[in-house]
């Protein structure tokens, strides 16, 4: 089963601003680039173009493995707002 | 600046333990849960199997709150199973001896069990309010004097209880943690699958409301790193997944993506049997604290306390997973700090730590000390790849019949000696017997 469809199953409402920010000149000196395997949502990518590092915060299950894990410091990571972000049902 | 008697922070089961306890010692004494979440449980996630063994012993009144809760199963078989490429070695204990009732052990779901332990503080007389996410800590100088939300109100307290769980901001703006180490932290990935409960009682071989706690060693990333697997059963559904040591993890370079690992975990014949036609309903992440050296200079500030995961209160041993315990026992513990504090009204760092550090001393701060080194022993690459193959090619060379035979103890003693009986072998287990 694809990540997505697991995501597509949680009950989450999105904010409109993303809880997290990337600082892009940090990524660019990054060899690990750890965010783009250890995010158990898949949610970083490599902007094939422009090279820039990519997060689609709204499937985020708010675990803080990618901040945890960033060897640079380079997000600025914090809970999304009280109202939002995902909800478990079973936990 | 509104004022009340204790502010705590997080309505997992630290917070609610230690609210509930409160309130119920003085229901004059104003006590206010800020919850990020839509209600107690909704943000948090378990493995989960609470031991209440150490409940009952160290937290006692808590643990009579429980009468009624909304556990799952109550576990009695215990399988403990070593992962090769394509065979499973398990080990499988039933004791009838395993208490069940008042249960030893119980399978949980956090937004069941803590949402219900949230109505029990309310109850008692807390006020917890949801989505409402605690964005700074107020300070006077050194001293915690408060907390300011997202909303923009600021609140007052002689005493503030962080129990914001593993990633702790707050202890964090207190000074008491510096930055995440990776190495001290493990992730994990959990689904929830459903499965009524007569085949779960059927396939994991239960008697009736019996639960089982299946834990998985062996090479669960296939790539050598600290990790294991665990299938919880629950009334009508399986708790399923994986948790990996963030350190080396995040070192690999292209190491494989935690999504793909957890598939290769379901996908291993062992575990596709035990899941299969059930559905998934649930997918959820978390982050434990793994290998925690506690500094008991760290778990108090001059006005705050922090309980449960958010002072590092877990035991992760790669195939048992504590938490759940330390955080109620920690909860209450910080509660009765709290009221031995406000007798003297001395909510200093000093008096705090002599309340607060004093009591969960044995039962929690040593208790995880004592096996902190178990962390370096499990490590070990060769405990995921080597020792696994190892069991499945013994007994597989002892169940097969046919071929070219020969007698079991020339078949069997040459893979003993390849995989277990050497030097490496002796040095593994001489680290073990430090443990
Ligand atoms: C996959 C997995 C398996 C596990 N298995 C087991 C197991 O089998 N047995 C066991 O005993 N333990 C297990 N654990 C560990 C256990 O889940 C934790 O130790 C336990 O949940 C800690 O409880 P807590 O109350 O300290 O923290 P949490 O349960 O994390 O609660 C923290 C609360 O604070 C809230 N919060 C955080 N920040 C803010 C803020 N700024 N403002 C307002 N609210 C905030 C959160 O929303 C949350 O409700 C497991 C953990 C995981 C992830
Ligand atoms: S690991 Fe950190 S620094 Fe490296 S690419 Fe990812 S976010 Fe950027
Ligand atoms: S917090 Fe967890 S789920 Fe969210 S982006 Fe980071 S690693 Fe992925």
């Amino acid at each position: 089963m694809d990540v997505k469809e697991k995501l597509a199953l949680n009950r989450v409402r999105n904010d409109e601003e993303s809880h997290i920010n990337i600082d892009q000149e940090k990524c660019r000196e990054c060899s690990l680039r750890a965010c783009l395997f250890v995010c158990p949502a898949a949610l970083y990518e490599k902007n094939a173009e422009t090279g820039e590092i990519t997060v689609e915060f709204s499937g985020c299950l708010e675990c803080g493995t990618c901040l945890i894990a960033c060897p640079r410091g380079a997000l600025k990571w914090r809970y999304p707002g009280g109202r939002f972000g995902v909800q478990y049902r079973y936990g | 600046m509104d004022q009340v008697d204790t502010i705590i922070i997080g309505a997992g089961l630290a917070g609610l333990a230690c609210a509930c306890r409160l309130a119920e010692a003085d229901p004059e004494k104003q006590v206010l849960v800020l919850e990020r979440g839509d209600a107690p449980g909704a943000k948090n996630v378990s493995g989960g199997r609470l031991y209440l063994e150490p409940v009952r012993a160290h937290a006692e009144k808590t643990a009579k709150l429980f009468k009624g809760a909304p556990f799952e199963r109550a576990v009695r078989r215990e399988t403990i199973t070593l992962l090769a490429d394509d065979a499973a070695t398990s080990i499988d204990f039933l004791d009838e001896k395993t208490q069940v009732d008042p249960p030893h052990s119980v399978t949980v779901l956090r937004s069941k069990l803590d949402a219900w332990l949230g109505e029990k503080a309310t109850e008692l007389g807390a006020f917890i309010v949801p989505q409402s996410r605690v964005i700074e800590l107020l300070k006077d100088g050194q001293k915690i004097i408060g907390v300011k939300t997202e909303a923009g109100e600021e609140i007052g307290a002689p005493v503030v209880v962080a129990a914001d769980g593993v990633l702790s901001f707050m202890a964090g703006e207190a000074g008491l943690r510096e930055g995440f180490e990776p190495k001290r932290y493990a992730v994990a990935a959990k689904e929830i699958l459903e499965l009524d409960s007569g085949r779960i009682e059927d396939r994991f071989c239960l008697a009736e409301n019996e639960g089982a706690a299946r834990l998985f060693a062996g090479d669960i990333t296939g790539h050598g790193l600290l990790g294991g697997g665990f299938c919880y059963t629950n009334k009508d559904s399986l708790s399923l997944g994986i948790v990996v040591g963030i350190g080396g993890y995040a070192e690999l370079e292209n190491g494989p993506k935690l999504p793909d690992l957890f598939e290769r975990f379901k996908s291993h014949p062992e575990v596709k049997r035990l899941t299969s036609g059930a559905k998934v309903i649930e997918y959820a992440a978390h982050v434990i604290p793994e290998a925690p050296q506690i500094d008991e200079s760290k778990l108090v500030s001059d006005g705050l306390i922090v309980a449960g995961d958010a002072a590092g209160f877990a035991l992760n041993l790669g195939i048992t997973v504590r938490g759940m315990d330390f955080a109620l026992i920690s909860g209450e513990a910080a509660a009765s700090a709290v009221i031995a504090c406000r007798e003297k009204s001395d909510f200093s760092r000093a008096a705090l730590r002599e309340a607060y550090v004093d009591t969960i001393r044995k039962s929690v701060v040593e208790e995880i000390t004592k096996f902190s080194r178990m962390t370096e022993v499990l490590s070990n690459p060769r405990l995921y790849t080597d020792y696994p193959e190892g069991a499945a090619e013994v007994l597989r060379a002892l169940f097969s019949v046919g071929g070219e035979k020969e007698a079991l103890y020339r078949t069997a003693w040459p893979l003993i000696r390849k995989y277990f009986v050497n030097w490496r072998g002796f040095k593994d287990w001489w680290r073990m017997r430090k443990v």
